[in-house]
């Protein structure tokens, strides 16, 4: 279990100026829209607020990351269960705006990123856009390091059979 | 890519004959595409990109839509502290016929809705006391979607994509989302009368926009369970709640889906049947008090925050996060990494563990970490334990140690769909 800093809290304050954009695009890959991702960052420094602004943890980054892992994994929970109440709302559609974006291939890969399960998903957001160490991704899954190399290699071995030949 | 990224192995159990090493160029394709997603979210583009603090909501108001107020006997309610500064700051005047069909077209609604009558409603020039009439059709079994808040100090127009809603079930039991937190109780509707004499089960997620149809939304469906009477009227598809000092239009956006136990409303079963297979199946019992001596245990999200056992206690509130839910016919527990759902049956406040009902969706091969997961991992391996339930904190006794859970919202239902 984390112990707590001794002499020094994170400063909440400078944690949230200096990481909050970092955090919603980690958020964004795994819940894919921008204000679903916004709303799990906030809900983490919401919590931590209400915890008077202390948390245990040696490495900041690393816990408001896996926060956040945490926030996107219950926003995508509660997601299933509003399916379960609801009808599913239509899946986010990116604006014109994003146009950048909107390349066709990388379109594909990102519809096909969101099909995979929510663990290959934060393997590859933790691998693949924040380009962590396989140890430093197993440690904050929690899992083993052979589990993320697994969960990688499925995952992109899923995204190369939905994308077809054209990288196969 | 960064010299100290170490490369992605095969894992040989998935390939035994070696080969399958990660294509490079499907890496490299998929590390473009994520980071071009990443890229794509801005500075500009945030909502929220600076800090506040909590004391400071009356310049940014951070509204915690469901404080979890202990009762004990009951499930409890948990509804906003701020929501009557949410109505007073949306007060945006508008012309509500223009913009409210405006919004009614948008794309992301769930589904089409009728463009709102508003000759069937004269809200604009009523007194937001004055109830509107009796009601003319049944508002069961119907998905209404909150369009409009006419509060004392104006109107604002809740756009569709909030997805603020009541739906009222025929069972007695009502489901509400203010777009941020959903909830669900006991209603009662007598004579267009509507009202919820019990408690309410909320979600405890917060809000610390400024957007005005989302802070109206929250502080209508606020007031709507909060004990309040509403008088109902419906035109068309245009339902109208009154009371309280405010006015509600909702705009019927169709049948209920699944969860739907109104058979006997046939013009709901055959739009049901039109709209081609349910999503899921899920009974909503699974969600309310059934079993005798757990009615102040199902239907809640329990968070595991330390446990006893051999003399010393353990505090457990800490990544991951252990937790319980319960329902009518199924006991499910959950972390980070997995959990496990099984049949039950109770005696009184004591459950004894039956058959596997399967795994959470979000499982991984991994063994419990932690000693939040691994003291709930042993609560199920124990054949039977008794809980103990008062007010937001709940009591499980088990053979070889004793847990402590606090309430966290309404449960999550994680074995839904699986």
């Amino acid at each position: 279990m984390d112990q707590p800093l001794a002499a020094a809290p994170p400063d909440l304050r400078a944690l949230f100026a200096d990481h909050y954009l970092d955090l919603v695009r980690l958020a964004v890959q795994l819940v894919d829209d921008p204000e679903s991702a916004e709303d799990v960052v906030q809900e983490v420094f919401l919590h931590l607020q209400a915890r008077g602004g202390s948390f245990t943890a040696d490495d900041p980054l690393r816990y408001l990351r896996t926060a956040v892992l945490n926030g996107a994994r219950s926003t995508l929970r509660r997601r299933r269960t509003l399916r379960a109440f609801r009808r599913p709302r239509p899946m986010h559609v990116a604006a014109a705006d994003t146009a950048s974006l909107a390349k066709e291939e990388q379109q594909r890969i990102l519809a096909s990123v969101a099909q995979l399960p929510p663990r290959q998903r934060e393997v590859i957001a933790l691998r693949y856009y924040l380009e962590l160490p396989v140890a430093e991704v197993a440690a904050m899954l929690q899992i083993t390091p052979g589990a993320v190399s697994a969960s990688a290699s499925v995952a992109l071995k899923s995204l190369s059979a939905i994308l077809g030949d054209r990288h196969a | 890519m960064p010299d100290n990224i170490d490369p992605i192995e095969p894992d040989p159990r998935l390939r035994p004959d070696g080969d399958g090493l990660p294509d490079p160029r499907i890496e490299q394709a998929v590390r473009s595409a994520v980071r071009a997603r990443a890229d794509s979210v801005t500075s500009a583009s945030l909502h929220r990109p600076t800090y506040s603090e909590r004391r400071n909501s009356g310049v940014r108001p951070i509204l915690l839509t469901a404080a979890a107020v202990a009762a004990v006997g009951g499930l409890v309610i948990g509804i906003t502290l701020a929501t009557h500064r949410g109505a007073e700051q949306a007060t945006a005047p508008l012309n509500t016929t223009a913009t409210a069909a405006a919004e009614s077209s948008r794309t992301d609604s769930k589904q089409p809705v009728s463009p709102i009558t508003k000759s069937t409603s004269p809200i604009s020039t009523a007194p937001v006391d004055r109830p509107p009439g009796p009601i003319s059709a049944s508002p069961v079994g119907i998905h209404w979607i909150l369009a409009e808040v006419n509060g004392p100090k104006g109107s604002t127009t809740v756009r569709p994509s909030i997805d603020a809603s009541l739906e009222l079930m025929s069972s007695g039991v009502a489901v509400l989302s203010d777009g941020i937190n959903d909830m669900n109780g006991r209603y009662e509707l007598t004579g267009g009368q509507l009202s919820f004499p019990g408690n309410v089960t909320s979600t405890g997620a917060g809000y610390a926009g400024t957007d005005k149809g989302q802070l109206a939304a929250v502080s209508a469906v606020g007031t709507i369970v909060s004990k309040s009477q509403f008088t109902l009227s419906i035109s068309g598809t245009v339902m109208t709640m009154a009371g309280k000092g405010f006015v509600l239009i909702f705009h019927n956006g169709g049948p209920l889906g699944s969860l739907n136990t109104d058979a006997s409303t046939s013009t709901t079963s055959a739009k049901q049947s039109s709209d081609g297979p349910a999503s899921s199946s899920v009974d909503l019992s699974s969600i309310t008090a059934s079993q005798p001596g757990l009615e102040q245990v199902e239907g809640v999200h329990w968070v595991l925050d330390s446990f006893t056992a051999g003399g010393g206690t353990t505090d457990t509130r800490a990544f991951p996060a252990a937790s319980f839910e319960i329902s009518s016919s199924l006991i499910g527990w959950d972390y980070t990494c997995g959990g496990g759902t099984f049949h039950y049956s109770a005696v009184g406040t004591t459950v004894r563990i039956g058959a596997s009902a399967g795994m959470p969706p979000h499982t991984c091969s991994q063994v419990p970490a932690g000693q939040g997961p691994r003291a709930i991992s042993a609560m199920f391996d124990a054949t039977a334990f008794t809980v103990s339930a008062s007010g937001a904190t709940l009591t499980v006794t088990a053979p070889a140690q004793t847990l402590i859970f606090h309430k966290d919202g309404v449960a999550r239902l994680y074995w839904v769909n699986n």
